[in-house]
């Protein structure tokens, strides 16, 4: 376009050099023409051949006027006298005139003029004489006179030579203009015409541009003034010069109360107008542009009666007629902004809302097994005793009845942990067939009820051992074919297995098919739903939690499978998993967990640390029943002071607790030089929560047993205490890896690194306050207590320990001379620890 | 001539006092010539002081009105400086309004003169020439003298050939 102009420019520029340039040469040369053309009209009026011509005639009139006075014919001298003069006067216009300058320069005419004169000049005084000499001496005169006579002849026809030859080279000079002015002509006439054909053409683009620029105009005012958003345009120094209908109503101020009024003064609101008029500054001396043309921009305007509104704005710069000018787009997004902030409250609150339910859940799940605990203990117990038939069978129904309670309980902790993103899943080296036999062998009783055949094969080779979570895969083959077994009367359930190797495992498919009454195709996607309880029949017919298959497919889903289902009404179901598992390169650990375990062989001392006397009474009467002996605490400082006074094999540690919770007992019973202070500490709670588990063991304990107990789990516990041996602390280095790429992978990385940067902040806080010193014993043992629970979250095993230390030092009473030396010790071993933390990048660590 | 005339102009002067007097009573605005008549103008004129005819001497055209310019002339070296009567003036005094002026030199060159010449700042008839007289070998006694110089239209071949000297006579034609 520049390039299209320039070029346009130059055309014209050339065409305007073009004809200036015709002009003057035309001028020049036309003047020149009109002088010749003149010239050569006074040329014919013969003047000058007049005048030649004329000597001769008047030196013969004189001589004529002699002769007659000779003849006698006249005595008037009087005539000779004047023809005489007539000839003087007519030689001396020839010798003085400017018109024969040019023709007395020539020696022939000069000579002639001259012998002429001469003659003249000799008669002039008997001219000027008296009449009687004049009379006497006419004679001689007269022999002179025609002595001159061929001279003047001569003269004459030099002159008109002259002249003639002037004449020539004038009519030459005036064909050769003549000529010159016709090219010329010729020349203009075609630049006039090349002229005329490009102003023609130049006029008509002109035209097509001008209504191309009018319509565009006219576009352009409709799109300006319809344009929802208002458009307000301002020159260079800030002043408004165009103002739409939609800038109208967003302001409140009419177009022409605006026109012409500074910008910043009419629609800046006051706080933002010093950041305007800098920005407008800043523009006007540098060309520095921060705002305009940087698209859409949200900032404050204000309206004619002083309300400031929230503005979504662009701002454009573009050249005008009289200099830059800026264009301005403006929307009011009041509207918006309040929306977004509503849907910001919304969200907030509903998060809020999904957090309370998670947290309620939470604590109704804690809340609902302590007391289903303390039942099915007791049931436990009851079945112990001696009972009737009736009453045996009364014991049995409650228990069920309590499993299935449990089992719904577990559901919805199983919910929960999942929407957490805290499912565990433990891949072990697992055997699939004898996975799906004890599925089978569980569902087998429930399926003879229904009268249903039930039986499970391998769909081709069964598979070596595989990696994957038994518990888990088991939870939701049990739901898979408790539900089939439910909604089947009379029919056969079939299980089968089929595997398609997949590199280093295989893609397994496990199917469960019923001949039962099926679902509606249209229904199945809902089924895996939560609180999706199918059509009525199957809710009346499962009457559960509607949970059971929202589980199976998060469950499925944390195995790293997917789970579906095909059915049609009345049709029977088939309900499939498929999971990608790896080969195990372990043997299965044999040895159900189901069955009982043997009574451990040696009796064990054992302190039951539990505010709830139920659970404290099942506790005690299921380990008394196996032989052990048991020392009862009621809340945590009680149990703190008895294992203190005596040696136990193993404490089993409530949690929620009066006075001393669970945790804080252990860290006591750990830290303090005691008969327990290395026993084996277990912690029986129904805090399933994910966190909490490390929690404990971070506190020094060495296992959780969950509630509800039961004696299974129990026996499990104390055998395993007789052939294990007490796992340690791992004290690999200042900090231990594998706990602090645990507590990363658990609560994320961003909030590792902010707890991280906590801890460390907290840590440097610590350490200055007590190398400054000045704190009492109290607040130092406070600190470290605080530090020191950190410390065991990052798995800084030493510092942990080394704050203990001071902690209990400090409470005790210490010496200065002995804190002095405790805070020697801690001061390098932060650092260091510190060092140690901070190198942590989350990288894998072998553990 | 006129010497040889003299006695019939004579006549013809006293003819048109006792006849032309009555009707016209303009012939006793032009007196007689008391020096040498050096202008004689006939043809279409209204006043007249001879036979059909105004006979003039330098003084009664000094007495019509005097004019001085300066001008060069092609036929001349130098400025000149021309005492004259504006050939308007002559004109007006004569009766004259139009057509055309037939003029003689002793030599009897002759030249027409359109009497729309004959303007304010146009022509005279010349009697000095640098405050002299003329003699008949300066081009005198009278010259048509235009003033070349101070309009440049007068610098054409045309009006040099209307400026005539020696001259002694004009006849106005219709």
């Amino acid at each position: 376009m520049p390039f299209t102009r320039r070029h346009r420019y130059l055309r014209t520029l050339a065409i305007a050099a073009l004809a200036i340039a015709g002009v003057v040469v035309s001028v020049a040369l036309g003047g020149e023409v009109l002088r010749k053309l003149r010239l050569l009209e006074t040329a014919a009026s013969d003047n000058i051949q007049w005048t030649l011509s004329q000597v001769e005639v008047e030196y013969l009139d004189l001589a004529i006027a002699i002769e007659q006075f000779q003849l006698g014919r006249t005595d008037d001298l009087d005539t000779v006298r004047r023809e005489f003069d007539i000839f003087y006067s007519r030689i001396r216009t020839l010798s003085e005139g400017d018109l024969y300058a040019g023709l007395r320069e020539q020696p022939a005419f000069a000579r002639q003029l001259s012998v002429i004169r001469d003659f003249l000049d000799t008669s002039v005084p008997l001219i000027d004489g008296a009449d009687d000499a004049l009379a006497r001496e006419l004679p001689v005169l007269f022999e002179d006179m025609l002595d001159t006579r061929t001279t003047v002849r001569e003269l004459a026809a030099t002159g008109l030579g002259y002249f003639a030859q002037q004449a020539d080279l004038r009519r030459e000079e005036i064909a050769d203009t003549l000529f010159y002015l016709a090219i010329l002509t010729i020349v203009v006439l075609t630049g006039l015409f090349a002229a005329s054909v490009v102003l023609f053409r130049l006029n008509r683009s002109n035209e097509a541009r001008a209504r191309t620029i009018e319509a565009a105009s006219r576009r352009m005012e409709t799109i300006v003034n319809t344009s929802l958003d208002a458009i307000v345009v301002s020159n260079r120094t800030g002043r408004i010069i165009a103002f739409n209908d939609a800038a109208e109503i967003i302001f409140g101020y009419k177009r022409e109360q605006v026109i012409g009024q500074l910008m910043s003064e009419i629609i800046v609101p006051p706080h933002l107008r010093n950041a305007h008029e800098a920005g407008m500054e800043r523009f006007r001396t540098t060309g520095e542009k921060r705002v305009i043309g940087q698209g859409r921009i949200k900032l404050e305007a204000m309206r004619s009666d002083g309300s400031v509104f929230p503005a979504e704005m662009a701002i454009e710069s573009a050249e005008g007629s009289d200099g830059e000018i800026f264009v301005g787009y403006l929307r009011d997004i009041s509207h918006r902004v309040k929306a977004e902030t509503d849907l910001v409250e919304a969200r907030d609150k509903a998060v809020a809302g999904e957090k309370a339910k998670s947290e309620f859940l939470a604590v109704m799940s804690h809340e609902m097994r302590t007391p289903l605990n303390g039942l099915l203990g007791t049931l436990a117990l009851l079945k112990g005793t001696k009972l009737s038939a009736k009453q045996a069978q009364y014991v049995d129904n409650l228990e069920v009845s309590g499993g299935l309670l449990l089992t719904h309980i577990n559901d919805v902790l199983d919910v929960t942990k999942y929407e957490a993103g805290k499912l565990d899943v433990d891949f072990v080296p697992t055997d699939l067939s004898a996975l799906v036999r004890s599925v089978v062998d569980n569902q087998r009783d429930l399926a003879s009820a229904s009268e249903n055949t039930i039986e499970w094969s391998w769909v081709g080779k069964p598979l070596p051992p595989v990696m994957t979570d038994p518990q888990r895969l088991r939870q939701v083959l049990i739901n898979l074919v408790g539900n089939a077994v439910k909604f089947t009367r009379g029919g056969r359930i079939r299980i089968e297995i089929g595997a398609v190797p997949q590199g280093g495992g295989a893609d397994v498919t496990i199917t469960v098919s019923d001949t039962g009454i099926g679902i509606a195709p249209e229904d199945i996607d809902r089924l895996f739903e939560d609180f999706e309880t199918g059509d009525r029949s199957y809710g009346r017919a499962r009457n559960g939690t509607g949970l059971g298959l929202g589980i199976a497919r998060r469950l499925t889903r944390a195995l790293g499978g997917t789970i579906g289902a095909e059915s049609e009404l009345g049709e029977g179901s088939t309900f499939w998993i498929d999971l990608p598992l790896d080969y195990a390169s372990d043997p299965v650990e044999t040895g159900t967990k189901t069955k009982l375990p043997a009574r451990p062989a040696q009796a064990q001392s054992i302190l039951v640390i539990e505010d709830n006397e139920i659970n404290r009474t099942v506790l005690r009467e299921m380990l008394i029943a196996d032989g052990h002996r048991v020392v009862e605490a009621e809340d945590g400082l009680q149990g703190v002071h008895l294992a203190q006074s005596a040696a136990f094999d193993l404490i089993l540690m409530d949690i929620s607790m009066p006075v001393l919770d669970g945790v804080a007992a252990t860290e006591l019973i750990r830290s303090t030089p005691g008969p327990c202070q290395t026993a084996r500490i277990v912690a029986v709670t129904a805090h399933v929560m994910p966190g909490e588990v490390s929690r404990f063991t971070e506190a020094g304990m060495n296992g959780v047993l969950s509630k509800p107990i039961d004696r299974a789990r129990l026996r499990q516990l104390l055998v395993a205490q007789e052939t294990t041996t007490e796992p340690a602390l791992s004290e690999t280095g200042l900090v231990d890896p594998g706990r602090l790429a645990e507590f990363r992978s658990e609560i994320g990385d961003d909030l590792f690194a902010k707890l991280r940067q906590t801890f460390v902040d907290d840590g440097d806080a610590l350490v200055a306050m007590l190398s400054a010193g000045g704190e009492g014993p109290t607040q130092v043992a406070d600190r470290c207590h605080k530090m020191a629970g950190a410390a065991a979250i990052f798995g800084a095993g030493p510092l942990r320990e080394a704050l203990k230390t001071t902690e209990s030092a400090c409470r005790e009473g210490v010496s200065e001379g002995r804190l002095a030396d405790l805070i020697a010790t801690l001061v390098p071993l932060w650092a260091d620890t510190r060092k140690a933390v901070l190198s942590d990048t989350g990288a894998p660590v072998a553990l | 001539m006129f010497t040889t005339h003299g006695p019939i102009a004579r006549g013809v002067v006293v003819a048109a006092l006792t006849v032309a007097a009555p009707l016209s009573g303009m012939a006793d605005d032009l007196p007689q010539p008391t020096g040498d008549v050096v202008l004689r103008v006939t043809g279409d004129i209204a006043v007249t002081n001879a036979e059909g005819a105004a006979v003039l001497d330098t003084q009664m055209l000094a007495d019509i009105g005097e004019t001085t310019f300066s001008t060069t002339t092609i036929w001349t070296e130098g400025e000149q400086s021309f005492t004259g009567v504006e050939l308007e003036d002559l004109l007006d005094a004569l009766g004259v309004d139009g057509g055309m002026l037939e003029a003689r030199a002793l030599n009897d060159y002759m030249v027409e003169i359109p009497v729309s010449d004959a303007v304010e700042g146009g022509p005279i008839i010349a009697y000095l020439r640098n405050g002299e007289p003329m003699s008949i070998r300066d081009k005198g006694p009278l010259w048509i003298v235009y003033p070349y110089d101070l309009n440049t239209d007068y610098a054409s071949e045309l009006i040099y050939s209307r400026s005539i000297w020696q001259l002694d006579r004009i006849e106005v034609v219709r």
